[in-house]
């Protein structure tokens, strides 16, 4: 029996409208929308020719801001919230997809998973309420993304912070995780290692891999110092329950026709995240940060960064990051055996002049593999990058380098953007790349491609653009990307 | 230290005069964005007129009084008139000869035109009235300006400066508010305003070591990371999104040609691939269509090749240093890009639907495997019976 879900466009146009109307009944408050278009098209091939894939992508996004809310035009009368409402709504669409490829019913040996035509999320969509108790406590409710040590997350509930009077502050949070699969949601925030959606329209023995989305409740904290000299420290705490029955045997087809399953709450992720910095104005800094994985039982990621503010205009630095890659509680990768890479590079950033900037950074990665043949596996890593920003424009490059024993990238890219009169902007943008595969020598070669683009200031905050884009290899032949985009923001 | 910190750090007391020079509180020149380039053709000499009594009020009375940068606060030419002699309100009763005394570039033989003075206000919202009646004197913001002959923009105020009383702690700030809306402008959405005609305003190195150079797009994750709060005082939602979403691309991350050149790229490092693409949904999506997986619609899959090298190399024993197990170990995220999990379960389960129990765990597994079971046992499940000895044993 299939079933189908109905559009969620208008769930999406609702709430918009509902927003907005709410927000035309406050009084003093100022509102900011802003929409960003961009229509794109081009190919790509596999690595052997063919198929070729279409891409006709077609991006909205539209945000509204209000900031403001409850405020009076008499001050005396304002209750002293400051409070504000943030959404971004977004149209992610590929009109080249065919629809027999999400049309699993007719076209079951077509169907791709997950894809969809032209899904709608809602990015963000949060009440800001702050000042509350006195000022030292402020909320935030609706759909959020939170950045701590543990990485950048989005939340649908609720989040508490309070700045205690002890040079702390502590954040509170508990909903749900932001699922693929889900009405209005994106499976971008999610750990990796779980292919997860909507299988509604799906046999239950077809792709049991694909697992259903469930509600995720999580839960966690953020402990910060505030208004410490010198130092700032950070600690997170997360933790992500998966629900909901899903399958347990990818090969349920050959067995009794119906994939075995297991239910229940089960932790998606549980993890700790420590940071701590410390700056000297004259001197330098140090970043650094540690994140442990309860499942795992162990330290997954560290980092550290050490900036020296040599003189006025050379900054130096060394960077080292270990991180050993986790995934999502319901995947069997969480328990596979692997190994950390450990990254560390050196830094330089110089302030040629006032309007010319060149940096450059090297090292090494390198991964410790333990087992029948015990190596270390050693890259060297390099990246240069000037710029030269001047009157109504800027010129710059970049280049890359990664070489080791899966294969070598290089490559150089040259930049320019120049306004004219303030209004017309004139972009190019040329690029050389050479890259070896070592694991399949074949798959080497050389690319060159050029952008050139030009744009339109329509108004302060209105921009349209155009790019064009050419690259040539010998793996693929001749590859054109169009772009077009315009960007509006009214204020009132 | 945050950004917080770092404005709170920008001193303790107010600077003695002498100490706010061109050289101390900020190194460089005022930012053009705060302070748009003026243009002032005007000799003066403040050391001279200091010399002979004058104070900053005589020349520049509207420094009490002026409660915004529109209200500018520029000398008085009716100062002038007073000392000098002169009438600006009357040009043609002045000798033109004389207008050459102050005015640059004169020419006896413009009559009463000079050049003009182009002064725009600073970008900033600033209240003289207010200072001044908090008795802060001119020359701690800016400098001694009674030593030198004509002022520069060296003379202009720097933000570590404001931060003498802005950046204390609460206690001790009085009715000096903090926050950077405080001084700067901002967007109706309530961040600060960073576009303008002439560029981006850009944090300084001081204040929380946060320089947007050209290498910055790959050093700001731990800025973010550590003290996101900072970030977000310029940046919305939205700017972390245009890249870390995966759904427009950033040159400057991956130029042009890079969706050619990926596979690579990945096969050398994935680790940070998921900072802006899930790999199931980003990566698997586009792979099962273009048909390089193992699963997957077959439509697509007719002119398929190998991608990996031979299966005597890559599977089968022995185990070299391009045996798929050692890239898996090294780099199991570019795996998880095309491959499912029913491709590793087929020889690496032990229950019964075809898997011959090659173990993938890690050494010492068995000593943490009841944890792992108890707090999800989906896992377990896919590759171990619910019954499999295995499982017993870490019950």
């Amino acid at each position: 029996m299939l079933r189908r879900r109905a559009p969620r466009h208008w769930a999406t146009v609702a709430t918009f409208c509902l927003a907005g109307s709410w927000a035309a009944a406050a009084q003093a408050f100022e509102v900011e929308v802003d929409s960003e278009t961009t229509a794109q098209g081009y190919q790509l091939r596999n690595a052997w020719g063919d198929p070729v894939l279409s891409r006709r992508r077609f991006l909205q996004t539209l945000g509204l801001h209000v900031v403001g809310i409850g405020e009076n035009e008499n001050a005396a009368a304002s209750s002293g919230l400051d409070m504000s409402f943030h959404m971004r709504m977004r149209l992610d669409a590929d009109f080249a997809i065919q629809p027999f490829e999400s049309n699993y019913a007719d076209y079951p040996s077509a169907f791709v998973p997950g894809l969809q035509r032209a899904p709608v999320d809602l990015v963000i969509g949060y009440f800001d309420i702050r000042n509350l108790a006195g000022g030292w406590l402020s909320a935030r409710l609706g759909r959020q993304i939170i950045v701590d040590p543990l990485g950048w997350w989005s939340l649908d509930g609720a989040l508490l912070r309070a700045e205690l009077p002890v040079f702390l502050a502590l954040e509170a949070y508990g909903g749900f995780e932001q699922r693929a699969g889900l009405p209005l949601s994106t499976g971008r925030f999610e750990r990796d290692g779980v292919w997860r959606g909507d299988r509604t329209s799906l046999d239950a023995n077809a792709y049991p891999e694909f697992l259903e989305a469930g509600l995720a409740p999580a839960h966690g904290f953020v402990l910060e110092s505030i208004d410490l000299p010198v130092v700032h420290a950070r600690v997170a705490y997360r933790r992500v329950w998966n629900t909901g029955k899903v399958a347990t045997s990818p090969f349920s087809e050959d067995r009794v026709g119906m994939p075995s399953t297991t239910d229940g709450m089960r932790i998606s992720q549980e993890r700790l995240g420590v940071s701590a910095d410390a700056l000297v104005e004259e001197l330098g800094a140090l970043r650094t940060g540690l994140i442990h994985d309860f499942p795992r039982a162990q330290i997954t990621s560290w980092y550290a960064t050490l900036d020296g503010f040599v003189t006025s205009w050379l900054t130096t630095g060394i960077d080292v990051d270990h991180v050993i890659p986790t995934f999502d509680g319901d995947s069997i990768w969480s328990f596979f055996s692997t190994e950390p890479t450990t990254t560390l590079l050196g830094r330089g950033d110089v302030g040629l002049t006032n309007r010319w900037r060149l940096a450059v950074a090297g090292g090494v990665r390198w991964v410790d593999i333990e087992s029948e043949t015990s190596t270390t596996m050693l890259d060297v890593l390099g990246r240069a990058s000037v710029r030269h920003d001047h009157d109504g424009g800027r010129v710059g490059m970049g280049s890359l380098t990664d070489r080791g024993e899966r294969g070598s990238r290089d490559g150089v890219d040259v930049f320019a953007d120049q306004w004219f009169e303030d209004r017309f902007l004139v972009s190019g943008r040329v690029s050389v790349a050479d890259w070896r595969d070592a694991m399949r020598t074949d798959r080497s070669t050389t690319s060159l491609g050029y952008v050139l683009g030009g744009g339109f200031r329509v108004g302060d905050e209105t921009m349209a653009r155009l790019e064009w884009e050419h690259d040539t290899n010998e793996l693929v032949g001749q590859r054109y990307r169009i772009l077009a985009s315009l960007q509006l923001l009214v204020s009132r | 230290m945050s950004g917080d910190r770092a404005l709170a750090r920008a001193g303790g007391v107010v600077a003695p005069a002498k100490q706010v020079s061109s050289s101390v509180g900020g190194g460089s020149s005022p930012s053009e964005l705060i302070f748009p380039a003026r243009t002032i053709p005007i000799r003066f000499d403040h050391a001279a007129h200091h010399q002979r009594g004058a104070t900053c009020l005589h020349c520049h009375p509207s420094a009490k009084t002026s409660d915004s940068t529109a209200k500018r606060v520029g000398w008085s030419v009716a100062a002038c008139d007073r000392c000098h002699g002169t009438n600006h309100r009357d040009l043609a009763a002045e000798q033109p000869t004389e207008c050459a005394f102050c005015h640059e570039g004169y020419e006896a033989n413009e009559a009463n035109r000079v050049r003009r003075s182009v002064v725009p206000s600073a970008r900033l919202h600033f209240n003289h009235r207010v200072h001044a009646a908090r008795n802060i004197g001119c020359a701690q913001c800016h400098g001694a300006v009674q030593t030198v002959g004509k002022t520069s923009r060296d003379h202009l105020p720097r933000m570590q400066k404001c931060l003498t009383c802005h950046g204390l702690p609460d206690g001790s700030r009085g009715d000096a508010k903090a926050g950077c809306p405080t001084c700067h402008l901002t967007t109706a959405s309530g961040r600060l305003q960073t576009s303008f005609p002439s560029g981006k305003l850009l944090p300084p190195r001081w204040m929380g070591a946060v320089e947007h150079g050209p290498d910055f797009v790959h050093t700001h994750a731990v800025v973010a990371a550590n003290d996101s709060r900072f970030c977000a005082r310029c940046h919305s939602e939205a700017d972390c999104l245009r890249c870390h979403d995966g759904r427009e691309r950033p040159r400057q991350v991956h130029p042009n040609d890079y969706l050619s050149m990926h596979a690579v790229a990945a096969k050398q490092s994935a680790q940070r691939c998921n900072s802006c693409h899930h790999h199931e949904s980003f990566c698997k999506n586009c792979h099962l269509r273009a048909g390089v997986t193992l699963t997957g619609p077959g439509w697509n899959r007719a002119h398929r090749g190998r991608v990996h090298p031979p299966a005597a190399i890559f599977v089968s024993t022995p185990i070299t240093g391009r045996h798929h197990s050692v890239e898996a170990r090294r780099n199991l995220p570019a795996c998880v890009g095309c491959h499912g999990e029913r491709d590793c379960v087929g020889c690496h389960a032990t229950r019964g639907g075809g898997g011959i129990g090659v173990n993938p765990h890690p050494a010492g597994f068995s000593s943490r495997c009841a944890s792992a079971l108890a707090r999800n046992p989906r896992p377990c499940f896919v590759c171990h019976d619910p019954d499999d000895a295995l499982i017993f044993r870490c019950r």
